[in-house]
Formats: structure tokens, sequence, C-alpha cells
């Protein structure tokens, strides 16, 4: 049979109109999961999770966001020069000497550095570095070499303490410099840079075009869009017992666009004398603090819920829970020194059943 | 420890990082090599049986920059090559006596197929909880949640972990410098 000129058009015609419905309706390529892991930031593993159309995509946007990471690692580094780059090493060998000319992501660290500081009262101080220096010096002495692992001079750490003053931090935002006018002090942004890098990484990525990721940066986890790409459908993030002979997790939470961050004192300590001291120093007794094992925050930003996870540590239970009823958009979990968990009101809507 | 603060850069598909948990998990856990798997991958990425190894000759490669000491080619049972068994060293808390691990890598260096410890001598310090019995399913639990291709259950549904910071060790560095052995060297 042969066609005439009108069912050619016809037949054209169906053949378009098949081909719009199938690209508008049903034939959008479905989302594969991928997964890439990396250690060589923040002396940390870090895990990404993604739901992306190809590998090829995943692989661009983990990759990107890798060396974003990197970038920000270096940064904030505080024991380590790079190449080309003045980093917050580059500061503190100059306090005393002269300003130091940072870039821009440097400068916005300390300034959120600054309102932590203020929010918390002064528990959370980035200008505490030559306290924590002394606690890292006899920490890493302690563990190289375990039967002779002693304590710092309460003397020693007193003279450091004298020397964490942040007003002392001088950031001129014009000059684009950082200068710590007194000599003996050393910033260490131990407390927020992972959370702040990784919050900054973050953004970023989704302004490129990443949907649907989660990402576990040592600990600290920030999501984006949802699980499968599929609204509605939340990331499962499990929260690490600090019974570490427990088998399972404390428990999962079920989030989406929110950031959940852990401060515990399991992870990195020492030993002296049969008893653990860990990281995270208490500024008032200068001495690892001692109100609880864990506490997790869940809250939008990571930076912030960094800062606000080692600020809890750092106070009794009952006034962090106090404070975390009081803020918006926040919630945590805490894991008291018998095991007990206590939780704020609104922790619960989060808890994977 | 004196590479423990050197950033070197390396290739992202072979970060392995997630070899930790994997490694860990064979490191003491079993005599065997454990099914696992790392880098960008789908689940469902089958893991290659190994049916026999043979050694190779690597003195024209530069094994030095790896801490790479013996590898070893591993076949399939049809007689394919499938991955190299990398033997390097790193040193853990114990700053005098290295820690020697095996990671098998498939041959594309986008596989972790096992980890398993040589040699440690990091009992009597800090490093002692790598012989624990709980140190391989903490590391299942922290660092491969997603990728772990066994049955367990666990971390199977579980997309991250949230947890105090956990500082690198030796075990993860050794896998590291192993996976690039095979990606830089051989690849």
């Amino acid at each position: 049979m042969r066609l005439s000129r009108k069912n050619w058009i016809g037949l054209t015609a169906g053949l378009l109109s098949g081909m719009l419905v199938l690209t508008a309706g049903g034939c959008a390529p479905p989302l594969q999961r991928f997964s890439t892991s990396f250690l060589d930031v923040f002396d940390t593993a870090s895990t990404i999770v993604g739901y992306t159309v190809d590998q090829q995509t995943f692989d661009q946007q983990a990759d990107d966001y890798h060396d974003l990471l990197e970038r920000y690692n270096q940064l904030y580094d505080i024991y380590n020069e790079y190449d080309g780059i003045n980093n917050l090493k580059t500061v503190n060998d100059n306090a005393g000497i002269a300003p130091v000319t940072v870039d821009q992501e440097i400068i916005d660290l300390l300034l959120f550095g600054k309102e932590i500081y203020e929010f918390s009262d002064g528990r959370v101080n980035i200008c505490f570095g030559s306290v924590l220096e002394i606690w890292h010096d006899y920490r890493e002495d302690g563990l190289n070499h375990p039967e002779k692992a002693e304590l710092p001079p309460v003397d020693l750490l007193q003279q450091a303490a004298e020397h964490t003053d942040i007003d002392s931090l001088v950031i001129d935002q014009q000059a684009s410099t950082v200068y710590l006018e007194d000599s003996e002090m050393r910033l260490d942004v131990g407390a927020i840079a992972k959370g702040y890098a990784v919050a900054q990484a973050t953004k970023t990525i989704v302004e490129d075009g990443m949907e649907n990721a989660a990402f576990s940066i040592g600990g600290n986890v920030s999501t984006v869009g949802w699980k499968e790409g599929k609204e509605g459908n939340n990331w499962i993030i499990g929260l690490e017992n600090p019974d570490r002979t427990a088998e399972d997790y404390l428990l999962t939470v079920s989030i989406s666009d929110r950031s959940v961050v852990t401060s515990g004192n399991y992870q990195r300590y020492y030993t002296v004398d049969g008893k653990q001291y860990h990281h995270i120093i208490d500024p008032d007794t200068l001495m690892p603090a001692e109100y609880m094992q864990a506490v997790s925050v869940i809250a939008e930003d990571s930076g912030f819920a960094d800062g606000l996870s080692t600020m809890l540590f750092l106070m009794p239970v009952e006034d962090g829970l106090e404070l975390v009823e009081g803020m918006d958009g926040v919630e945590a979990l805490w894991v008291d020194m018998d095991g007990t968990v206590v939780t704020s009101s609104g922790f619960d809507q989060y808890i994977n059943d | 420890m004196a590479t423990s603060k050197t950033k070197k850069r390396f290739s992202w598909l072979i970060s392995l990082a997630i070899m930790l948990a994997a490694s860990a998990a064979v490191i003491l856990a079993s005599e065997g090599v454990t099914a696992a798997v790392y880098g960008p991958y789908q689940e469902s990425q089958p893991v290659p049986s190994i049916a026999s190894m043979t050694e190779m000759d690597i003195s024209a490669y530069d094994t030095e920059a790896y801490q790479a000491e013996m590898v070893q080619s591993c076949t399939d049972e049809s007689g394919a090559v499938v991955g190299y068994a990398v033997d390097t060293w790193e040193y853990g808390f114990n700053s005098e006596q290295p820690i020697r691990l095996r990671s098998t890598i498939s041959t594309d260096g986008s596989l972790l197929i096992g980890v398993e410890v040589l040699e440690e001598h990091e009992t009597e310090y800090y490093g002692a909880q790598i012989s624990e019995s709980w140190y391989p399913d903490r590391f299942d639990g922290r660092l491969l949640p997603v990728l772990s291709s066994s049955q367990s259950g666990r971390g199977s549904h579980v997309d991250g972990i949230s947890g105090a910071t956990y500082t690198c060790n030796a075990v993860l560095r050794a896998v590291n410098n192993a996976s690039r052995f095979v990606t830089e060297q051989l690849g």
C-alpha cells in the first residue's frame, strides 16, 4: 500500500505526539544509588551516598565535593603547610608578629567562630589553641608510649589559658587579613571547622546541581533532597553507640535537608593510670568534660550543629536540655555517663522506627 | 608516624576509604577474605572469587612510594586475572614496628575484595583495639554502612553515620596505598 501525503502527515504527527508523551511521561531515566569514600580530608573517613541518573554524573559531583573539602581542609589546617596558600597554621605562626592575608573562606570561618563564642558564652572558643595544643601533645606522647602516659601539668595549662582571649583575634575584612595580637595565642578550629566546611561544600554542590545526597564526613552528616530522589523519603542516619561493645547503632534517625553532628568521648582519647582522657576540653577546668558520653544535634546547618554539639558536651545535660528546648529547629539526644539516653521534646519526630 | 600527616591526593575511585571497613572486618575477624566493595559502585556489583594467586615481579615498579612489599596476581576459576593482592606496611600507634596488611583489589582498582592483617604489634598500644572482637563490627558500621555487600542487615538501609570524630588509622593508609599502587602502577 502506498502512503498518501496526508497519511504521512498523520503518521508523523502520531509519532511525534507519541514521543512527546514518552518524554513527558514515564521515560525519565530512573535514579540510581551510588556511593564513594575517601580518607584524605579532615583526618577522617568520609562517605557520600547519592542518587543520580548515571555514574558519570555522580562521580563528577562527588569529585567536585571532595575537591571543595580538600581546599577547606588545607585552609583550616593548623598542623601542615601547603604550597601557595596562607592557612591557619600561617596565622598561628605569625601570632604577635604580623597580620596574614587570607582567603575569604578563612575570614568567614573565623567570623562564624566569633559568633559561636558569643552564643556559647565562651565555651566554644577558637582561640583556645594554646591549651588544646598541650593536651594534643600529651595525648600523642601517651598514645605512642602508653607506659609513660601522663597528664599535662596544671600550671602549664593555666599559663596557656592566659592566652585565649578572643578579642586578641583581629579580623580585618577590608584588608582580608587576620592577626593574633597575643604572640602566645593559637587558633584551633577543631570544634567547628569540619561542620562549617561540610555546610559550605554542600551548599556549593547543591547550587551545581546535586539534588539528592547524604554526606558523612567523619561522623558529621549532612543531607540534601530525598533518598532515592522520592519526595518524602527521608535519609536514614545511624547514631554511633558510645558503648563500643554494642553491636548496633544507638538508634537511627530519619531526616531530610538536615544535619546530624555528634560529640563524644569515645573515639579520641588516651589512658593515664587506667583512666581515659578524651579531647574535648572544658575551658573552666582545663580538663576533659565529664558531663556525658555523647551528644548528637540535629539542625539545618551543619556548621551550627557542630559548634552546638561541642557546646552541649561542655555543659550539664539538664542545662543543655533547657537551652535546646528554647531553640527553633534544633533537637538533641544525650547519652549520659551511665548510658541513659535523654532527648529534647521534638527529637522523637526524627527517630526511625 | 612519618606519613600520617602527608596529604597525598589520590584518585577518587580508589579512595577506598572504605576499605577500612572491609579491612577491619577482615582484619581479625576471620581467617578468610571477606567481600566488600568500595568506590563509586552499584550495590549489586559482583565480587570476584579468587581461586589462586601468583607472586608478580614488581622490581620495575616504584614500590617504595606505596610502601608495597609484595604483589600477587589473583585469578578466578577460569584462570582470568581478577585482582591483585598487594602487601603494604604502615606505622600504627606502635612507632617501632609497623602493621603489615594484604589488600586484595580488583584489576581496575574499583573494588576492594578483601583485607587481611599479616602482622601487627599494636596490642600493647592504643591500637590494641585492632585485636578486639568488636573491632570489625565497628568498622563495618562506621565506614561501610552502605558499601558492605554483606547480608548482615546492619547498614543495609543506612545512608550515613553520625559519631564522635574518628581519626584515620594505619589500616586506612595501608589499604589506600595498596589501591593506589594498583591504579597508578599496575593500571
